[in-house]
């Protein structure tokens, strides 16, 4: 009952963020935290509770939004034919990754992962016909849903909640289902999985295609809310954004990727007085919260949380 | 008809025999030894037994069903051998440490379930039926290994001796005919040793299941075991109940001849 | 043309196998990949630059740049992933990953996006031999590399330090009961692969010019071809490296130039699902 009421508190005050929003430039970077705690829950998902690692995510969200690009200017296709061929295609792309992906582990398969990352990159930009090569795909149209158009960055940020949403609750009754124990366990140690009756196989497939998923649904809001794809988007630093985004938080934990979300797109804009240094600031944080804090910051949240309560209850 | 019948396996590792020509059988209701010196090849039995080697020469048969057999393509992937029947435990434990007691043993009813990724969209309340029933099964077997107390606490953070406990208690999820335990007494005091033999007779009643069972401390073997395989250099040197096992000329020199064990 | 195909698969070739050198020695001594090794790489170049930029001879840039480099190393091993060495693996890898990504924005910054030319060492101008147009760069880049090579395996085999260092690195603790300090021998060998990781750099730029962006995909090579030969395999890495080059300028020549880089990480997803160990390692049963 207190879990539910403080989840209605949480959900109101998210609907309520865009009227402490001052301008569109800072309601843009809130939405890009929302499709970021997807494209985290997504990898917290492989990688957090999995615990394959995958260095490649940003090829999955590129696939995602280049579905989506191209299936609505060539054909006009809306918000749901889009989304669903993103997720159709995005799973396939997913499946032919995890198949050689099966056979290695730890460092050879974040290698695979980047590998792969890197071809797709070299077919979007290659690929010109379809792509539109390294001038990328313009004039995507806003999402319109039931005669509802979502043309204003305000109205987008509701339809990117939903999701965040969605996917954070889709994630938490997975993780506590038989799904997500099996998972789990695949991270704890797979030998004694696959010895407890856990097709090890197949729940490494499973949780390689649902965190594409993921990544398509990311790619599909991103590519309407910009309403342009470039290759530039989907390089290797942005496979590693992703990664942090579920790591800074804290891995394989529920709320990890909202943490990690917040923190990875916000930090960028504070550090803006850096100047030109910005990222190398940016990047040298989060090396120092990676040594200093291994298990994420969600952990000394939890402990700040519990002290302010002893506090408040005193 | 055994339960359990090895039929002249031989597990060859490049040029090295581990094990040799060996025969075991245990039948229904029964709980059995495997014993012999370190190196001997007990535990390359076991992973034989649940699928993790392949067999270079002989059969294994579970239940009138080949699971391993020289030809590759009648060997069964370990999860599907742990969803006939057969469950193990390890000699270096090994729990999901991170998840919780109960947790741990939830996992073990994996086979014995059925919701997917998609039920959670399309079927909820299936699903949260299932859940809430494994939930009250797990809670039983926790209850009879007496665990029921630190059913939320973190495995990996339990004493050692509970942890043995836990490991069987996950096997126990999987619903076996027959439990592999691989030396659940290591590193327990004679105390605990006592109340283990206790524990494993009864969980063959309860459970009604067949029990094999690879140990060093040969008072607890000859003490609980119906049926004792004894094995040096890969090869089964004697067999038979714990008297006839103890006469047998090749088992004492087998144990005496090794002064370290 | 398929001469000049070959010639050109051997010299990139040789170059990935100077890199993948570098890769196996750390993976060897670390037990992970180093994914900034392709970013040490690029510092190296622009280092060599802009010392070269000063009017200094080239040679002597050179020398300075792979000193400078190799302290980089250093520091790489000291100041970061010593730090992380009891914690789990995924934090080590995701450390060099933020030391690459800190390296390559820091390098955009410093030396601009522009890709600068570079000057070479050997003549780009080719000479007939035999009727075969072959230019003095090419094979002088296969030269140094493979001397290179060679020097370091006699180095590993034949001079005391290197011996320990290889020792420690294979097996860490009876290289200590041996009384070699492990820890100054892991340093050495970033040092070592960084400097090497330098070199490389100056030899690959007069082709593709100095950019900041060079050291993804060189990198991504470097453990390709690492992989490919079986890690942590000297001679592994140069076959590797070689056949990685071959491949990816046969497929370049005769498929398509624009896919280049697409076919050596065809060849990784290969090996990787074929023979992970390489080939030159023995294959190691998988005991579940």
């Amino acid at each position: 009952m207190n879990k539910k009421f403080w989840l209605v508190i949480v959900l109101a005050a998210a609907c309520a963020i865009p009227l402490a929003v001052p301008n569109d430039y800072i309601q843009q970077i809130v939405n890009m935290i929302g499709i970021y705690i997807i494209l985290g829950t997504g990898i917290n998902i492989l990688t957090g509770y999995t615990g394959q690692l995958s260095l490649g995510q940003a090829a999955f969200f590129g696939i995602g939004a280049y579905v989506t690009a191209i299936l609505n200017t060539w054909t006009g296709a809306q918000f749901f034919v889009c989304l669903i061929a993103s997720i159709l295609i995005t799973g396939a792309a997913s499946l032919v990754l995890a198949i050689p992906a099966l056979k290695v582990k730890g460092p050879y398969l974040a290698l695979l992962t980047q590998g792969f990352g890197e071809i797709i990159r070299i077919v979007m930009i290659n690929w010109t016909p379809v792509t539109n090569g390294t001038a990328g795909i313009l004039k995507i149209e806003s999402p319109r849903i039931f005669g509802f158009t979502f043309d204003t960055l305000t109205r987008y940020f509701y339809l990117t909640l939903f999701f965040v949403v969605l996917g954070l609750l889709y994630q938490k009754i997975l993780i506590e289902s038989r799904t997500g124990r099996a998972f789990i366990a695949i991270r704890e140690d797979s030998e004694a999985a696959e010895l407890t009756g856990i097709n090890v196989t197949t729940y490494k497939i499973r949780s390689f295609v649902l965190s594409s998923v993921y990544c398509a649904v990311a790619g599909t809001l991103y590519a309407m809310m910009i309403r342009y794809v470039s290759p530039d988007t989907f390089i290797a630093n942005t496979s590693s954004v992703i990664l942090w985004t579920a790591i800074v938080g804290g891995f394989g934990t529920l709320i990890g990727p909202i943490i990690g979300g917040v923190v990875m797109q916000t930090l960028p804009e504070l550090l803006r007085f850096c100047g030109n240094w910005r990222l190398v600031v940016y990047g040298i944080i989060l090396l120092i919260v990676i040594l200093h804090f291994p298990g994420g910051l969600y952990p000394y949240i939890q402990k700040l949380l519990a002290f302010f309560k002893r506090k408040g209850s005193r | 008809m055994a339960l359990l019948e090895l039929k002249n396996v031989t597990k060859r590792f490049g040029g090295l025999t581990a094990v040799e020509a060996l025969d075991l059988d245990v039948q229904e209701h029964q709980i059995a030894a495997l014993i012999g010196p370190n190196g001997a090849g007990k535990t390359t039995v076991f992973n034989m037994i649940t699928g993790a080697y392949h067999v270079t020469e002989g059969r294994v048969t579970f239940n009138g069903t080949v699971i391993n057999d020289e030809k590759s393509y009648n060997a069964m992937k370990p999860h599907k051998i742990v969803e006939l029947g057969i469950a193990r435990t390890f000699q270096n434990i090994r729990l999901f440490k991170k998840m919780s007691v109960l947790d741990n043993v939830m996992t073990g009813f994996h086979s014995v379930s059925k919701a997917g990724m998609f039920n959670i969209i399309f079927k909820p309340s299936e699903m949260k039926r299932e859940e809430d029933e494994n939930r009250v099964k797990a809670m039983k077997i926790l209850e009879f290994l007496k665990l029921q107390d630190i059913a939320n606490s973190q495995a990996g953070g339990i004493p050692y001796g509970t942890q043995r406990l836990l490991e069987i208690g996950r096997a126990l999820a999987t619903r076996p005919k027959l439990l592999l335990l691989d030396e659940p007494a290591a590193g327990m005091n004679s105390s605990e040793k006592k109340a283990l033999v206790k524990t494993i007779r009864s969980i063959r009643d309860e459970y009604n299941l067949a029990v094999l069972l690879v140990e060093h401390d040969m008072e607890l073997v000859m003490d609980i075991s119906e049926d004792i395989t004894v094995v040096n250099f890969g090869r089964r040197i004697a067999h038979g109940t714990a008297s006839e096992v103890q006469a047998n000329e090749d088992v004492i020199e087998a144990y005496l001849g090794r002064s370290d064990d | 043309m398929l001469f000049q195909f070959i010639l050109n698969g051997l010299t990139n070739g040789s170059l990935y196998a100077l890199m993948a050198v570098g890769v196996t020695m750390v993976y060897k001594s670390l037990g992970m990949l180093n994914f900034a090794h392709g970013d040490i790489m690029m510092i190296g170049t622009f280092i060599a630059l802009t010392i070269i930029k000063l009017k200094v001879p080239l040679f002597a840039s050179l020398i300075v740049a792979v000193l400078a480099t190799a302290i980089i190393g250093f520091l790489l091993e000291r100041l970061i992933l010593r730090r992380v060495e009891f914690s789990s693996f995924i934090n080590l890898l995701i450390a060099t990953v933020g030391v690459s990504y800190i390296l390559r924005n820091g390098a955009m910054v410093v030396f601009g996006t522009n890709p600068q030319r570079f000057p070479s060492l050997f003549s780009q101008f080719p000479v007939n031999v035999a009727g075969f147009k072959v230019s003095p760069q090419s094979i002088g880049i296969i030269l140094v590399s493979l001397t290179l090579i060679v020097a370091l395996h006699l180095f590993f085999t034949r001079v005391k330090v290197g011996k320990c260092m290889e020792l420690a690195s294979s097996d860490a603790q009876s290289a200590a009961m041996m009384g070699i300090n492990v820890s100054h021998m892991r340093f050495l060998t970033f040092g070592i692969s960084a400097g090497l990781a330098c070199i490389a750099g100056a030899l690959i730029a007069p082709l593709t010019y100095a950019r900041p962006d060079m050291s993804a995909a060189i990198g991504l090579k470097a453990f390709a071809a690492a992989i490919l030969g079986g890690i942590g395999n000297l001679w592994g890495a140069l076959l590797g490296g070689i056949i990685l080059g071959v491949v990816e300028a046969l497929g370049a020549g005769y498929i398509s130039s624009a896919y280049r880089d697409a076919f050596s990480f065809l060849v990784l997803f290969f090996v990787l699902f074929v023979k992970p160990t390489g080939l030159l390692n023995r294959k190691i049963e998988n005991k579940l």
